[in-house]
């Protein structure tokens, strides 16, 4: 027996589906979270770094092949707040050009949309999350009103690294922040102790548990937990999404009806959810005809460059995010084989332990060696990291594999090899990060390794069914009742953190389903 | 202060300890072997002196017996097949073949200097014939597992001379 129908089903319970939860519940739709994770509250947000990994996924395997693997479990989440639960609230705005790139320079994909399309919705997120930073000092920041709240506060690292940007005659400015700075909309402000990734138990910073989850909970939405979704249902015509299979947390499978379907889940996820509900309509997977559903996904190149001074550092106090950011050399083109953006996060608060944690920042090192390291770095260390651009490329994909999941599910594979012109531009941002620590006065300075970082694409936005999989609300191009969100949308990753652009176009999308609502289903 | 507290087995009896008190106490490993759990412990505290202490083998062994959702340990970061006692016994034998290979014994009776060398070439992928995961990737997880029960604990930011600051506390420091 199908469940009671609902009005919205959303796959997912992180940043873009509260979003969706929250703005079409208050509408007065009847709308319901399908989320595969656990239930969890404020209080299982533990400060240690060994149980935040709670935080991150842990369910069906990706396969991950190519040179440059996603990292799959640590970018995404599981469980209430998905993986809006482990990230920093580092939200600077996308820059107009990020939208234009095939446009300006022939090179990459464009937006169906502008920045100036998303321009209120950015305002309005940050106005309902609450955020803080400095306007004016980012002197690079798009059209945008203020921040409602005043920056992070600077500690030694920040200062000392501050100079050392300032020197190269470099502008650098406190990094715009989802976490609050004094009390806004009940939530309190940041202790800067560190522990963004934990999850913020106190709701300083904006996770999906204390802001949008919160008010959709309260307009009336529900969240099913350990309701893993592995079908989504069409009707005969192959025109209509008529609601989802899903598989209880006790093995029994379910059917739920709905009027329309958001698929929200982390963007591989949401990918291989099309790719499986294959009917004899839609032979190559739902919102298919393009063949591009599981193309063009891309990451993050993480670089980080690493320090140590003399001085204190406190590298322990502040945000996970950073103190600050420079975005002096986002411009895509600098000539020769380097293309594309990337902004620097300076002064990241950081913990001994973890992925990012002190003792990672020499890998090389084991034995006494390590020990020594740790007490010197525990006082002096100081880092950078350049967040930057990983150009689309067709080829990075997600496939479905021939082995399934224990649900009978076919698993992902995801393909990810970086364009050299993205590698060149890490290399290019690494040589001026150097350059930066030494004139910041640091006793040693060396690059890190690069990393991968977020995930965007693989069911790319665009203006026709031929180029792309949803139009500009991530509505599909062929069943006008399923939506697809969060940044799997994204044709290009731009060289910010995604967060913040995930939000203002979750945002945008579902203002359009309220008022087009009866049009729509 | 250790990483935290959890159920191990005492006999027949599950009693919440720390893994340095499960370590002290010989709490019963439920996936490793007891000789796998000598050459894992061994490793661990070659990369990071006091591992061995702070329980670590107990600690990961624990995590191995979790479910999926509840491991704690660095290596759910990473798209590693099910389940990751795999990986980790994979890795461990393949130490184990390779220290008799070399030097004609197994890992835990090698000379310290021996074993330096033997975990200097693994972190480089550089012990020829190794059969196992990637020796890197073995070489990074079980010195951030190493890493984790001594230095991710209130006591070790004590050592490093930093406050650990928590909203709420891990387990063992309620």
């Amino acid at each position: 027996m199908p469940n009671d129908s609902v009005d919205v089903l959303i796959v997912g319970a992180g940043v873009s589906a509260s979003i969706f939860a929250a703005t079409l519940a208050k509408a007065g739709l009847k709308t319901l979270l399908l989320e595969c994770g656990r239930d969890r509250t404020a209080a299982d947000l533990i400060s240690s770094q060994v149980f935040a990994r709670r935080n991150h996924w842990s369910g069906s395997a990706v396969i991950e092949l190519g040179k440059h693997p996603i990292n799959f479990p640590m970018n995404a989440g599981e469980g209430t707040g998905g993986a809006g639960m482990h990230q920093d609230a580092c939200w600077p705005r996308f820059h107009p050009e990020d939208f234009t790139m095939a446009h300006d320079h022939g090179v990459g994909l464009d937006w169906p949309l502008q920045y100036d399309d998303l321009r209120i919705y950015y305002d309005r997120v940050q106005r309902e999350v609450g955020m803080s930073g400095d306007a004016a000092a980012e002197v690079w920041r798009p059209p945008g009103e203020p921040y409602p709240m005043p920056p992070v506060p600077e500690f030694a690292q920040g200062r000392l690294l501050r100079k050392g940007f300032e020197k190269l005659g470099m502008r650098v400015a406190p990094t715009p922040v989802a976490i609050n700075t004094r009390p806004y909309n009940g939530r309190p402000a940041c202790l800067y102790d560190g522990w963004c990734e934990a999850g913020c138990p106190i709701g300083a910073l904006a996770n999906p548990l204390t802001t949008y989850l919160n008010s959709a909970a309260k307009a009336g939405a529900t969240i099913r937990h350990e309701s893993t979704v592995v079908r989504v249902l069409t009707d005969n015509k192959g025109t209509r999404a008529t609601g989802v299979m899903y598989i209880d947390g006790q093995g029994v499978e379910h059917k739920q009806l709905a009027n329309l379907t958001i698929l929200a889940a982390f963007g591989v996820q949401n990918a291989r959810l099309l790719l499986v509900s294959a009917t004899d309509v839609h032979r190559n997977g739902l919102s298919n005809r393009s063949g591009l559903v599981g193309q063009y996904v891309m990451t993050h190149l993480a670089a980080p460059v690493q320090s140590l001074f003399n001085e204190p550092t406190e590298s322990h106090l502040g945000i996970t995010a950073g103190q600050l950011i420079c975005q002096d050399s986002y411009r895509k083109d600098k000539g020769g084989a380097v293309f594309g953006s990337y902004q620097w996060l300076i002064a990241n608060s950081t913990k001994p332990n973890d992925i990012i944690g002190l003792a990672n920042a020499k890998p090389e090192l084991f034995g006494e060696p390590l020990h020594r390291f740790m007490r010197d770095a525990a006082k002096h260390y100081a880092g950078i990291v350049a967040v930057v651009e990983d150009l689309p490329v067709q080829s990075n994909q997600i496939r479905l594999s021939g082995t399934k999941d224990h649900f009978g599910v076919p698993l992902a594979e995801v393909m990810h090899t970086v364009d050299e012109r993205s590698v060149a531009l890490k290399d290019y941002a690494v040589q001026e990060g150097q350059r930066v620590l030494h004139a910041a006065g640091a006793r040693n300075v060396w690059a890190g390794g690069f990393g991968t970082m977020h995930f965007l694409g693989g069911t790319i936005m665009g203006r026709s069914v031929a180029d792309s999989v949803v139009n500009s609300y991530g509505q599909s191009h062929e069943i006008a009742n399923l939506f697809v969100a969060g940044a799997g949308v994204f044709p290009t990753s731009a060289g910010v953190n995604p967060t913040f652009t995930i939000s203002a176009l979750s945002s945008r999308a579902a203002d359009y389903i309220v008022s087009h609502w009866s049009s729509i289903i | 202060m250790s990483l935290a507290t959890f159920g191990f087995l005492i006999g027949c009896e599950r009693k919440q300890m720390t893994p340095g008190e499960a370590h002290v106490q010989g709490a019963k490993y439920e996936v490793f072997g007891v000789a796998e759990a000598q050459v894992f412990e061994t490793l661990a505290d070659r990369l990071l002196p006091g591992a061995r202490q702070a329980g670590v083998a107990h600690f990961v062994d624990h995590q191995l017996a979790a479910a999926d959702a509840d491991v704690l340990l660095m290596i759910r970061y990473f798209s590693v097949p099910k389940p990751f006692s795999g990986f980790y016994r994979g890795g461990l034998t393949a130490l184990e073949s390779a220290s008799r290979r070399i030097h004609g014994k197994g890992f835990i009776q090698l000379q310290p200097l021996q074993q330096a060398d033997l975990i200097h070439d693994m972190s480089r992928d550089r012990i020829v014939g190794w059969q196992g995961p990637p020796q890197s990737f073995f070489y990074l997880i079980v010195r951030n597992d190493a890493i984790d029960v001594v230095y991710g604990t209130v006591d070790g930011f004590k050592l490093l001379g930093i406050p650990y600051m928590p909203h709420i506390s891990p387990p063992a420091f309620n």
